[in-house]
């Protein structure tokens, strides 16, 4: 009798090779489709005039639509608006609202659904949406046209329109803020069927929508704070996607249960200087600091090689980005005698940074201060729980050496320099020449004119080293395998 | 009995404005309207937002606010979510309670079993081999117990879920890791007990007498070794209640600990006092109830 070696493994392989051929086939046709998706953190409200966090905003980009919004590649792109111009001064926008778009109730998106957005958020001063609408004066209708006139010239106003969410006026005033908060109606892909306190959020497909369909029937969010559990869950089958920590990477790799996807992100961690504190003032001193960081060994050792040494403030997807400015080069023979030039005393400079809320902080912030000591600069480490630390961020009271990063969702380098460059601003430049700089580019209408100006400013920041961009931020998910997905380099997880 | 009770609610409701006093001070500690507003976001819009929200009088007036608003139930309404704080709380309990209680019930009958039966069988091999497993798990900490439980049940064999509550599998990990903790804290508790009792004069009476051992255990011995038991048993049921925030975070739970994390993250502060006024209330309820108890199982105890 011949004997069929058909043991337990050969079974399971063989199963596993015919689950997979299905896998690979494209899953946009499949009638009831489910995917399951982990946010790092539960939105507060589904109201989006109340809630701007990236954990709501992430559900908003597949329940509503914006008059604009932003592609992978990082471009602006259609949305409600079908086309959209400027005056020469780039003080009046006017957007043209597309023709047959839905409300999830079925009513037609209309010119004062986007009045009555936009003027909700402005008028209301618990509104968190009204932050981004400073530049506003006043909105109007005219036939289908919407058109802002703004107080300032605003070059990249297309964009800030992608942070809008629509809502529904008739839907908004019958439910009530707080109702409309739990199940809003908006009109985009995927409508909100339930959400479970604290559990899940769950989106069935909207079929009537005028745009790219929904690829799934049922779209689950499920909030997972911690790190490790959202990488035990996709092992175990319960999640489809979610946003790994470095750490767990190389595991989910390994385990042969999940895959590992990685898209590079719109956000750059940098090194911060308060260049008026001791020692920092001085740029020589500066420069010393930022040839002394070896970019690569920190991509290398503690990021499983997945980050990209970065060269300015601004990530290569975001408007603003110039590929002719070079990360600099770890040198720290050159780091060691500017040091010893600039007479320092050995006193210690407090290295502040957030505890959470980036790769791999405590290790990077050692290393920091590993690179540090070896040109002779001695550094105290000085970690705050991540809310105290971006409140002492924002009122400018950082003293020395910090950490922290910026991911501009618009994907476009004005807000990033006008926070962390501009003199009153969160950073400690006070440069004139900056100053001007961005005042002139917000008014440059020509996209070319204004990149180049983007690019001086770059140039002026790497030359005075008023920061040390340290690496382009990875964003690496573990995927069930075969899951027909592509990820966002601003970490949204959208389906259509 | 009824101004024993009036008593102890009194000293209960102090309890809680002291407890609500300290945690009013996390005011102290940042400002949430920075957290929450777009980056973007002006000074005027921060500081409109900061007078909606009643975070822009003097502290003191403040804390009247908060304090009077407490007595009446009324913590405020969540800075983020636009909702009575106390209710977004209460939605939370059940999930919590349900895991704390279930767990404590299992593992309280079952350490309360097993140590009887080891103490009938007399069999000093069963008792030592007990303790020693008892001691075993209550050396391994519960989130690492349950993350062991997870990568072995979940990510290896693909038998249960690893997060969440919505089936009746996915209470299984959460209640293992806690019911197995709770056995083992109660078990060595009554073998203690029952140790010291084996050689009081009272034992070797009723043995000489010959009562029957299971008698001896159960009618003589366990509600003598019952009432310390419950007074731990009391307190650690509040610990239960108010103490998993870790194990939340592991299971991905949607109970009030993980809100208080949120809470805390965030600085919303409302939810975070709510979070601590449920808390508290339930401990001193399980306290009083502990009292009670006491009284019921111990004739010496009078309430007077």
């Amino acid at each position: 009798m011949t004997r069929f070696p058909l043991t337990r493994r050969a079974l399971l392989a063989s199963t596993a090779a015919i689950l997979a051929t299905f896998a690979v086939s494209p899953t946009f046709a499949q009638p009831d489709s489910t995917v399951t998706a982990a946010l790092v953190a539960e939105p507060t409200s589904l109201n989006p005039i109340y809630d701007t966090g990236l954990p709501a905003l992430n559900v908003f980009y597949n329940v509503f639509d914006q008059l604009t919004g932003i592609d992978e590649t990082g471009a602006v792109v259609p949305r409600l608006a079908s086309d959209w111009s400027h005056s020469d001064d780039l003080k009046t926008w006017t957007f043209t609202l597309r023709d047959g778009a839905t409300f999830h109730d079925g009513s037609p998106v209309t010119v004062d659904d986007v009045l009555f957005t936009y003027e909700t958020a402005m008028n209301d001063p618990t509104s968190r949406l009204g932050g981004y609408l400073s530049t506003v004066d006043d909105i109007t209708a005219d036939g289908s046209d919407i058109v802002f006139t703004l107080n300032i010239p605003y070059a990249p106003f297309d964009r800030q329109a992608t942070l809008v969410p629509i809502v529904s006026k008739s839907a908004y005033e019958q439910m009530g803020a707080e109702d409309y908060a739990r199940k809003p109606v908006g009109s985009g892909p995927y409508m909100v069927e339930s959400w479970v306190n604290g559990d899940t959020i769950t989106l069935k497909r909207y079929d009537a929508y005028w745009g790219d369909a929904g690829e799934y029937e049922t779209v689950v969010f499920q909030p997972v704070p911690d790190e490790t559990t959202r990488a035990n869950s996709v092992q175990s089958g319960d999640l489809d996607i979610a946003l790994l920590g470095p750490s767990s990477v190389p595991a989910v790799e390994g385990s042969g249960s999940a895959e590992v996807i990685d898209q590079q992100s719109n956000r750059v961690v940098y090194l911060g200087y308060n260049a008026t504190s001791a020692w920092l003032d001085d740029p020589e001193f500066r420069k010393a600091i930022d040839m002394a960081l070896d970019r690569q060994l920190l991509s290398d050792r503690l990021l499983n090689s997945a980050v990209e040494p970065a060269s300015q403030l601004v990530a290569k997807v975001s408007f603003g980005y110039t590929p002719d400015i070079a990360p600099t080069s770890y040198d720290p023979d050159a780091a060691k005698s500017l040091v010893e030039a600039s007479g320092y005393d050995g006193a210690s400079i407090p290295l502040t940074y957030p505890n959470s809320g980036l790769p791999q902080v405590d290790q990077v912030a050692q290393a920091v201060a590993f690179f540090l000591s070896e040109v002779g600069v001695n550094v105290t480490l000085d970690p705050q729980e991540a809310s105290t630390f971006s409140n002492t961020w924002f009122s400018g009271g950082l003293s020395g050496l910090y950490i922290f990063a910026f991911a501009p969702s618009v994907m476009d380098a004005d807000l990033p320099f006008n926070m962390l460059l501009r003199t009153g601003g969160q950073g400690y430049a006070n440069n004139a020449d900056i100053d001007a700089l961005l005042d002139k580019e917000i008014g440059e209408a020509d996209a070319d004119a204004r990149a180049a100006t983007l690019a001086e400013i770059s140039s002026i920041v790497t030359a005075e080293t008023y920061y040390s961009p340290l690496f382009i931020d990875t964003y690496s998910y573990a995927v069930t395998p075969g899951l027909d997905w592509t990820p966002r380099p601003d970490g949204m997880i959208v389906f259509n | 009995m009824g101004r024993y009770i009036l008593t102890r609610i009194g000293w209960g409701i102090v309890t809680l404005l002291a407890i609500l006093t300290l945690f009013f001070l996390a005011r102290l500690t940042g400002d949430p309207v920075r957290l929450l507003l777009p980056d973007q976001a002006t000074q005027a819009d921060v500081e409109a937002m900061r007078n909606a929200l009643g975070l822009n009088g003097p502290l003191i007036e403040q804390y009247w606010t908060f304090i009077t608003g407490a007595l009446t139930g009324d913590v405020g309404d969540s800075i983020r979510q636009q909702r009575p704080a106390l209710e977004l709380v209460l939605e939370r309990l059940p999930a919590t309670l349900e895991l704390a209680i279930s767990s404590f019930l299992l593992g309280f009958i079952a350490a309360l079993g097993l140590a009887v039966a080891g103490e009938i069988s007399g069999n000093r091999k069963l008792r030592s081999a007990l303790l020693w497993a008892a001691t075993f798990r209550q050396s391994v900490p519960p989130y690492l117990f349950g993350i062991l439980l997870i990568l072995i049940l979940s990510v290896n064999m693909g038998l249960l879920p690893a997060i969440g509550r919505s089936s009746l599998a996915s209470y299984v990990i959460p209640v293992l890791t806690m019911a197995t903790f709770e056995v083992a804290l109660y078990l060595r508790l009554f073998n203690t007990f029952f140790d010291e009792m084996r050689a009081n004069d009272w034992v070797r009476t009723a043995i000489a007498k010959g009562v029957s051992r299971p008698r001896l255990v159960v009618r003589h011995m366990l509600p003598n070794a019952l009432l310390p038991v419950i007074t731990v048993a009391g307190l650690n049921l509040g610990i239960l209640v108010g103490g998993t925030v870790v194990l939340e975070m592991v299971f991905n739970w949607p109970g009030i600990g993980r809100l208080i994390v949120q809470g805390v993250t965030q600085r919303d502060y409302p939810i975070v006092q709510a979070g601590v006024v449920v808390t508290a209330t339930v401990f001193i309820l399980i306290n009083i109830v502990v009292d009670l108890l006491y009284a019921l199982l111990d004739p010496r105890v009078r309430l007077a």
